[in-house]
Formats: structure tokens, sequence, C-alpha cells
């Protein structure tokens, strides 16, 4: 083994002259490192200048015939534009990308002069890649490493490919891949996922990096959440944040489960408990107020794009009715994904109907496919509508197979213009771009799904992704519930899943989608492991070795709240609710099933807008700024004559106290003493007491500590 | 320390405001910023949202079957051999000072939505992102830093595609609302009823101990944006000159009238004003234009007189002011409209051949550049894509075309998107 890599390396640099060809195992690695095939090139979905290769050269056979059909003169092989363009024989857009006396033209003009076979007689074919060396973690600054990329090959024999091989890393920061193969800690501390390309193959490999000084590994905690993230922070030598204090704790429960603040007597009463178990019994009950089905339909809603352009009110108004239910009844994740992806029926009265929708026209089955990956198999296969995945196994086929599932269904108008009615029709196909022939329903990237005639084919499709036992869907679900707790996906974006995109905790993962699946995906179950784990209740207060962690859960991260949630939580603190004329029933704009009402507030504060599958904005603008500083709204309900404010002032409370409320009402704390001594002199030099605590109360709602849940 | 008597306060005050460290800006910083507003041109983009009617506006066919032509007749205008609609008396004016492109070439996207993200960023759009508006790109090439918003929206952005897309929401366009209200007033920028500076001030200082006392987290990147989001308002709020920017109320009465009472006229009066100011783009955006009935009536009645006037003396307004020469003023919509009338006397929409109109910095004055076929339903002489549009449009900015943006992901997204600049429209 050893000698054969030596005696490989010896010819690795550079290609050389093969005795039988292959186009992918000697061609196609030519044109990938030379840059032919990446996306601003040949590999761009529409070509360059007439001439179209697939992106990173992953499909040889379809570059062989796109080179074959006008890019070969066998008879004068060195005529040939393949060599000629390269090599600037020719006017090249793309340059000089070798020299004429390289070895690459060499061998392209060798590989022309036998003819320019697909394959010659018993060549072996290019099969996997193989990098090293293992998983390992650099612990110097600035500290090296030497990549190796093995190519193997069908008949088991292996070639160093190292030096015509392409690296990037998924985080510079932390690891960047420089000339000679060499991967250098950048600095940051954490794991990189390194892709290395050859020919059309990819494969990924990880590593970390960290200059933080070991620490005295404290007994990791029990349960299946903290043991995979203490294992990588003690990889790492990552020092977690200390557990939240119970007033942090509480307050982050609240905004998390429910989108409301606790009271200042919720807080107290749960400060104040000396009960050991007090924490795992506010989740249990959190985790059944009705709130919880509030918040959580806002959410879904958020990802199904529950919208009043798209459905109209009164589709906006059965999808919010039937997601209420849903999450009110804890139906199964299982059975709610089915309900939305076998809907039929007219979106007015049928709520799972508007996974469908109208706008400007129907939806199309591409449409709902894309959706489809989106939000229930966590891949963003819409990429493969236009091109193949330019860092997955998908392909345009694949993608199309996927639409394929939802061909039968037609939008009928009823008798109400806007509002339609999904029924099937067994025969409609959908039409693959290029070939113009009807595609074969599959199972993502498997089996072609066999129906009889007249069947829907969405169901068995929803039966298999469904499964337990299903690759996709378990993940995707786990991977959302972590992501709306801890402010991060395992694999982030929550939908973009690809091996190049690895989960930061793979095997976390792996088993929060199995807790899932094992309990009938039950999502209060899942919820309820997270939120009593330890790495839930870390404090967000960071050290000197966690503060740059934005991705291994050493502390919890800031969230800005949602426009809904903030602004609930305003009228909430000032005691004046907000009315909506449109929809009376809704009590807090959390409730309100349009997203399209035209509240400035939730504009400001980046509501989310349903034009795509997009988490929110979480920022904080300028306008927002300006919002706050000068918002008529806030300071209506600041000097609201029945607001909190008046009542406070009004019931003999002290100075002190009436500070201490507005911390609690707001920040679900209590002042430290010396903010409460610099507030107290305010108060005291202040002419208006009204106006003095006014302006207090406007302050705790504008503060950092306020706007974000942390 | 903060500078209370802001009404009416001159460039003196702001420099010393910058000089007492007024929102953690030294004045050297502040002398930069300035210096870099003064750099680069300005864009002001009129879009006609909806799509207008090429043979009704700048690419007429009076020899054409009458239902065709439609119902207006062309005239002439102060460039010779340009003629364009009846209703466009104020533009024909400025005619000599524009470069009418007659030979834009679109998709067939099929909607309102996706030709607007087209035609607003000049790529195609694609299912699972949105890309940068010519706006907010040109702002992030900038890369400025200043009191002043660099990209503003007036009027309300009618499709999607208007924003800064994947650069992110912080260039997306500081939205200024309608100045034609009454008492306009930009949201926000003025204290609440009832709320003095004074107390703004106080305000802040309560904040700050607020602040001061939650330290936890502050290198987490969303918390990092609080404190220069709060600033930038802060400065906004206090710099006299911003307020003074966005206060239409000061333009002379007369010039107010000359532009038009109308949203789009006093869009484009304060997109100028702003400008002129040092905000580095600005949108005005106009909607009706999608005229499936009834095309004539409307745009007699409602589109055409308030758009030409505003857009008319937008135009004569830069010049006088030697402004055009650095403001850059573009006017589109999503798609062209079809140059048969159907049976409601409307026009449909006809992304395959339409107009556009280039003015001022970076353009020829008084040219025509393409053509369409007898119908203006076919380009016939040099074809404009999207992409070439806006190849133009940074060209004449002085923006590098191929300089590279990353999405969140890592995708490499050039400014513009394979098209080649419009030689013939470029001074």
């Amino acid at each position: 083994m050893t000698s054969v890599l030596v005696i490989a390396l010896a010819f690795a640099a550079e290609p050389a002259v093969p005795a039988r060809w292959s186009f992918a195992s000697h061609i196609s690695p030519i044109l990938t490192f030379a840059g032919c095939n990446q996306a601003a090139c040949h590999g761009s979905p529409v070509g360059k200048n007439g001439f179209k290769l697939s992106l990173y050269g992953q499909h040889p056979e379809k570059d062989y015939a796109a080179i074959a059909e006008k890019r070969l003169d066998r008879a004068a092989p060195a005529r040939s534009l393949l060599y000629l363009k390269p090599t600037m024989g020719v006017a090249h857009g793309g340059g000089r990308r070798f020299a004429k006396e390289s070895p690459e033209a060499r061998v392209l003009l060798a590989w022309i002069e036998a003819g320019a076979p697909m394959m010659s007689a018993g060549a072996a074919v290019l099969k996997g890649l193989d990098v090293t060396p293992p998983y390992r973690v650099l612990r110097k600054p600035g500290e090296t490493m030497k990549l190796a990329v093995s190519a193997v090959y069908s008949d088991g024999t292996r070639e160093d490919v190292t030096a015509r091989s392409i690296f990037s890393s998924n985080d510079e920061a932390v690891l960047k891949v420089e000339s000679g193969a060499v991967a250098r800690a950048a600095g940051s501390v954490g794991e990189a996922a390194i892709t290395a390309r050859y020919g059309g193959l990819m494969q990924v490999a990880t590593y970390g990096a960290s200059t933080l000084a070991a620490v005295k590994a404290s007994a990791a905690p029990a349960g299946l959440v903290d043991r995979e993230v203490y294992a990588k922070l003690a990889q790492l030598n990552i020092v977690p944040s200390e557990p939240a204090g119970d007033e942090e704790f509480i307050r982050r429960l609240y905004l998390d489960v429910l989108g409301v603040l606790p009271t200042p007597g919720e807080v107290r009463i749960f400060v104040s408990s000396k009960e050991p178990a007090k924490r795992a019994w506010l989740i249990d009950q959190v985790l059944e107020r009705p709130e919880y089905a509030d918040l959580q339909t806002l959410l879904w809603a958020d990802r199904l794009r529950s919208d009043s352009r798209f459905h109209r009110v009164g589709g906006v108004r059965s999808y919010y009715k039937w997601l209420r239910e849903e999450f009110a009844a804890n139906r199964p994740l299982d059975k709610f994904a089915r309900s939305l992806l076998t809907a039929t029926g007219a979106n007015y009265t049928n709520g799972p109907a508007n996974y469908w929708g109208n706008y400007d026209k129907i939806s199309t089955p591409v449409e709902v496919a894309i959706q489809t990956g989106q939000l229930f198999l966590g891949v963003r296969a819409g990429c493969a509508q236009c091109h193949d995945h330019p860092f997955e196994k998908w392909t345009q086929d694949d993608f199309y197979s996927l639409a394929a599932v939802f061909s039968q269904v037609v939008e009928f108008h009823t008798k109400n213009v806007q509002e339609f009615d999904l029924r099937l029709s067994a025969n409609r196909a959908v039409l693959h771009p290029v070939s113009k022939q009807p595609v074969e329903p599959r199972y993502f990237g498997a089996g072609v799904i066999e129906t009889t005639p007249g069947e829907d084919r969405r169901v068995a499709f929803a039966k298999w992704l469904t499964a337990k036992e299903n690759p996709y869907f378990a993940r995707a679900m786990a991977n959302l519930i972590w992501r709306n707790l801890m402010g991060r996906g395992l694999i982030h974006p929550v939908d973009d899943r690809r091996d190049s995109n690895p989960a930061t905790h793979e095997a976390l993962l792996e088993a929060l989608a199995g807790e899932l699946a094992g309990h009938g995906f039950d999502q209060k179950h899942l919820m309820r492991l997270i939120l009593n784990s330890r790495t839930y209740q870390h404090s967000s207060k960071a050290n000197e070795t966690n503060k740059l962690d934005f991705k291994y859960y050493s502390r919890a991260y800031p969230k800005r709240l949602p426009a809904e949630v903030y602004m609930d939580a305003v009228a909430q603190v000032t005691g004046v609710p907000d009315t909506f004329a449109a929809w009376p029933e809704a009590k807090r704009s959390v409730q309100l099933p349009d997203n399209r009402m035209n509240l400035y507030v939730l504009e400001v504060f980046q509501r989310n807008t349903r034009l795509q599958i997009c988490d929110r904005e979480e920022d904080v603008t300028p306008s927002q700024g300006l919002n706050l500083i000068n918002g008529q709204d806030l300071q209506k309900k600041l000097a609201h004559a029945d607001g909190r404010l008046t009542q406070w002032l009004g019931s003999g409370k002290t100075d002190s106290e009436l500070i201490e409320e507005i911390y609690l009402a707001t920040l679900s704390r209590r002042p430290t003493a010396q903010e409460k001594d610099r507030m107290l002199t305010r108060a005291g030099a202040a002419k208006s007491r009204r106006e003095i605590f006014e302006d207090m109360l406007w302050a705790a709602l504008s503060s950092r500590e306020f706007v974000f849940n942390h | 320390m903060l500078h209370r008597d802001c009404d009416g306060a001159r460039r003196r005050d702001f420099l010393r405001l910058g000089m007492l460290g007024f929102a953690g800006r030294s004045l050297p910083e502040l002398l930069a910023a300035q210096e870099a507003a003064k750099r680069g041109k300005s864009l002001i983009f009129l879009w006609l949202g909806g799509g207008a009617g090429q043979l009704d506006t700048y690419d007429m066919k009076p020899d054409s079957a009458s239902d065709i032509r439609g119902e207006f007749k062309p005239i002439s205008t102060s460039a010779d051999g340009i003629q364009m609609c009846e209703l466009m008396p104020h533009t024909a004016r400025v005619a000599n000072r524009l470069t009418i492109l007659r030979s834009l070439t679109s998709a067939d996207l099929g909607s309102h939505e996706r030709s607007s993200r087209y035609l607003q960023t000049g790529v195609l759009p694609v299912p699972n992102m949105d890309f940068a508006s010519f706006g907010s790109m040109y702002t992030k090439m900038l890369g400025l830093k200043q009191a002043m918003p660099p990209f503003v929206g007036v009027q309300r952005p009618i499709e999607r595609g208007y924003g800064g897309g994947f650069l992110g929401p912080q260039y997306d366009p500081f939205l200024a609302g309608d100045p034609n209200e009454k008492e306009y007033r930009v949201r926000d920028l003025l204290p609440p009823e009832g709320v003095s500076l004074d107390r703004l001030e106080r305000r802040r200082e309560i904040l700050d101990e607020f602040n001061r006392t939650w330290r936890a987290v502050e290198s987490d990147a969303k918390v990092a944006g609080y404190a220069p989001a709060l600033e930038q308002a802060y400065r906004m709020v206090f710099t006299p000159e911003v307020r003074d920017a966005f206060d239409i109320e000061k333009e002379p009465a007369k010039l107010r009238d000359a532009y038009g009472r109308t949203q789009v006229g006093q869009g484009l009066l304060l997109a100028r004003r702003l400008v002129e100011r040092g905000v580095k783009a600005v949108s005005v955006w106009m909607g009706g234009w999608d005229t499936h009935a009834d095309n004539f009536k409307s745009l007699r009645e409602k589109l055409m007189p308030p758009m030409d006037q505003g857009f008319g003396n937008l135009i004569a307004d830069l010049d006088d002011r030697g402004l055009l020469d650095s403001t850059l003023v573009v006017q589109v919509g999503e798609f062209g409209r079809t140059p048969r009338v159907n049976k409601s006397a409307g026009r449909d929409h006809w992304p395959k051949a339409f107009s556009a109109v280039l003015a001022g910095g970076g353009v020829k004055r008084g040219v025509i550049v393409g053509a369409t076929d007898a119908n203006a339903s076919e380009v016939k002489d040099r074809p404009i894509t999207v992409e070439d549009f806006s190849a133009t449009i940074f060209t004449a900015l002085g923006v590098n075309i191929n300089a590279v943006n990353h999405t969140a992901e890592g995708r490499p997204i050039s400014v513009v998107n394979g098209g080649k600049p419009v030689r013939e429209a470029l001074a």
C-alpha cells in the first residue's frame, strides 16, 4: 500500500498519458482542474459561447457528447478546439488555461490522436475519492496540515491525485486551503468541512482547529443532547457558559415556547421556589399552555407561506384554523405532513389544500416539489430545476421525478373565483424540460413509485417520506425543532442538507431524529428533551473561550424577538392591547391569519414576507432604531390613560418598587443594586414623575436586553 | 453633549457636532464620509410598475394600423429626429438630454413578480434566492457609511426585487413614504407627539444605562448590529442635514407645482433633493401601468400627465443645477405592452420589445438606440438584453461590472450577470 502511494506520488503532480483511455478518468479531471466546467464558465446552465459542460464535470457522458459533437478534429487532432482553445491556439474568452507544452495539453492531444474514445477496452473507471488524513484538530496558531486525495479506480488501483484536485473550505475563518493542498488553521475555533474535487467527483472531510488551552474535562452531563454537545466542546477546548439563572431561563423558555413574556408575578414565584425539579416542572406547564399553539401556528404559517396574496383571505383563514387545531391537539408531525402532501378539496374550507396556491397563476407541480423539498426533506432540490445540483448527487432528473409526484393535481376554480379546488387528474404528467418526455414519479433519489392507474401518487410518496426509517423526514423535522429553540440548525440553513454542508453534530441529529420517530413524531416530546438539557439552559453570557462560538452551543445564542412577539410583548408590558379591525378574533398580533395587514411595526421588525421559504431576518436596522426612538404607537401606549404605567403610578408604589416592576415586566429580572440606585437618582431629580417613568419604561422596551431573547 | 436646537442649524453645527464626537464619530471620519459621498454618481430610478406600452410612449408607430398605433399621435421634441407621445410635452422639451433605448428585450417570465425582479436587478430570477436591486448593488459597491441613508425608496415598493436581496437587508432602501402627503414627514424621523428633543436625549441616556449592563454577548453578530443601527437612527434624528434633506416643504412652491403635486411628481422632486444632499441612490415607484383594459383612457387621464410632468421637470431641474452630469436617471418598467389593442381597449404584457430611458451621468444626450419593427413587436436593430441594460447602468455609474459579491453560502454573484454595456448609449 505504502509503496503504491510512493510510486504514484512520483507521477502525481501532472497528468500522464495512460495505456487505456477513460474520458471520466483522464480527460474530465483536466477540465475540472483547469476550471473549464465551473459555474462562471462552460459549467453554467446555458454553457458559454455555445459550449456547455456539466457543472464540475459531474456527468462525463454528457460532457463527452458535447465535446465529440464539434470540439474534435479527428483528422487533424492538433486543430481540435478542445486542444486549441485552452492553449490559446485560437482566441478563447476564458484565456489560456494551460500551455501547449504542458502535460495537460499533451494528454488532451494524445487522447484525440488515440481516436478520443469515451472508454478503451479494459480501462479502469474512476470510482471514488479518499481524502486523508482522518479527523484531527490543529492546535497551534497557523498550524498546517497536508491533505492528500487518492483516486480509486474500478480495478482496485489507487492514484495520488492531490496535486490535481481542487479544494474548498466551508469555513475559511477556521481552515483555509492554500496551494499545495495545505490546510492552515486560520485563527477561529471550530470545524470546517473541506471539499475536494477531482474529475467529476467530490469528497468531504471535516477537521477542527483550536488554539484554546486544554481544559480539565469536567464530567459531561448525561442525556443525549449534552453528551454530544459536550464531547465536541471538549475536542475544541471550548468551555461552556455557566447555567442560566432562573430569571434568564424563564424569560427564554416563555419566549421560545409561547412567544410571550412571563409576568412579574410568574417570575417572582418561579425564582423564589426552592423545588429542585422546578425547571422540568415549568417546562411541562409551559408546553401545555394555549400560547404554544399560537406561536407554532405562526412559525409554520411562515414556512408554509400562508399568504393572502397567494391563498386569498378565505385561504389564510382556513389554513390558520387548521394549523391552530393541529398544534393545539399536538397532532403527530408525520400525520401533519401527510395531510398537507395529499390534500384535496377547496382551499377555503379545507386548510391543508393551501399547500397549493394561486398568485398570478396557480401553483405548478414543480413549485410544490421545491416546497416539499425544503419543508419536509430539508433539501434545496430547487437548484436542480435549472441545473444539476452543484454540491450534490441530485440531478435535474431527480428533481423532475419529484415534481412528477404532484403532477396529477389540478386546481379548479369554484364558484368563488378566488377559491380553488384541488382534484386529481390521473394521467397528467410532468414533461422533462430537455427530453420533453413524461417523467416517471420517484421517491426522491430512489425507486419508481408504482401505482395502479388512477391512484394518487402523493399517497405512496407521503407514506414513504413519513416512515420512521426515511432518511429525510425525521431529520428535517428534528433539525427544525432544534433550530427554533437553539437559534441555529444542526444543519444550517435547515433546508440545505448536502454532503458539503454537514451537520455540526451528526450523531446528535441522528439521535434526535430517532427520538422523534421513535415517539410517534410527537413534537412536544422532542422539545421537552431539548428544553431540559443543560445545553439549552446555558447562560448567554460568554466567557473568553466561547465568545466567538456561533455553532457549537457552548452558550445560548441571542435571537431578536420576531416582529409579532415584539409587538405583543410591548402590548403586554404597557397593558395596552392591540385590536385588529379586520380580525376581531385576534387578541394578539401572533394570532393574525393575514400576513399582509398594514401594520408598520410588524413590517419594520421584519415579519416573514412569506414570498419564499426563508428564515426571518433577525437583524436590527436603522428603521427599527427610528421606530424605537420616535414611534408614535409606542409613545401612545406609554402615555395611555388606562395603561400599566397609570395603574402603577396610581397604586401608591414607591419609586423603588416601580423601578423593580419595570425591570421584572420587561427583562424578567430584578435590577442590580447599582441599576436601581441610578434609576432612583434620576427619578428623584425629575420634575414630572409620570414623564421620568415613561422614559424609563421606554428605555427598557428599547434596550438590547429587551429586543433580544437571550 | 448633544446639540439640542437642531432646527435651522447649518453645516457649521454639523461639523461642531463632529468635533464633539457626536454619535461616536470623529471629525475626520465625518469628513471622510462626506468626501465619499461626493465621489461617485447618484442614481434615480423611476419604476413604471405594471409595464408601460412602448407604442404609447417612446416608440410610436403612426403608420401602423389603427388597432396597433392606438389613439395617440407623436410630437416633435427638442432633439432632432426624436418623436414621442403627444401626452409627454414636458419630456419632449428635455428629449435632447435623454438616451432612449427602443430595443430592450426581456424573457417571457409569465408574471409581474418575476419580470419585476428581472428588471429591477438585471438578473434572471431563480426560485431559491433574491438578487440585489440596482440601487442596493450600487450603494454596496460604494461602501458608504454616512448619516444620510445611502439608498432611499420613495412611495411604496410594488414588486419584489427592489431591495438588497442576497446582499442583506442593510442594503434595502430606507423607505421614505409619500412626499405628496399633506404635512409629509419621514416615518419616525421626528419625535412622537408630546415628546421634546430634550426628552429624546434623556431617554437616550437612560437607554445607555440599560445597555451598559448587558454585555454578555456583544460579539454575537445579531446583537452587534443593534448599536450601529441605533446610532445611525440617532444620527439621522439629530443631524439637521438629514431632516433637512427630507423636508420637501423647503422647496419653493413654484418648483413643487412645476414637478406636479402628484405622488410621482413630488417623489421625483424629493429624489433630486436627496441626491443633492448625499443620498446615492433613490428609487421612485409609480404603479398603475398594467392597463389590460381602457389603456388609452388611463394613460390620458391618470398615468401619463403626472409621470411626464415629474420626469420632464426632474431632468430640467437637475440640468439647471449642474447635477445632471453626476446623476444617472433611469426610467423603466417590467415589460412593454402588446402591439395589438385587445377587445377591452387595453394592451397586455409584452416582454419581447420595449423601451427604457436613461439620462444624465455617463450617458449621451439626445440619442436613440435600437429599433423595433413596423409594429413595435420585435426588435429589428440592436437588441438590448436585460443584462446589457444592467451593464450599461453600472458602467455609466462607474462600477466594475465584473466585481463579485458572495451569497451567504459562498456562491459568487457578479455585479452584472454576463451583459455587455451598450456603447452607443454611453457618453
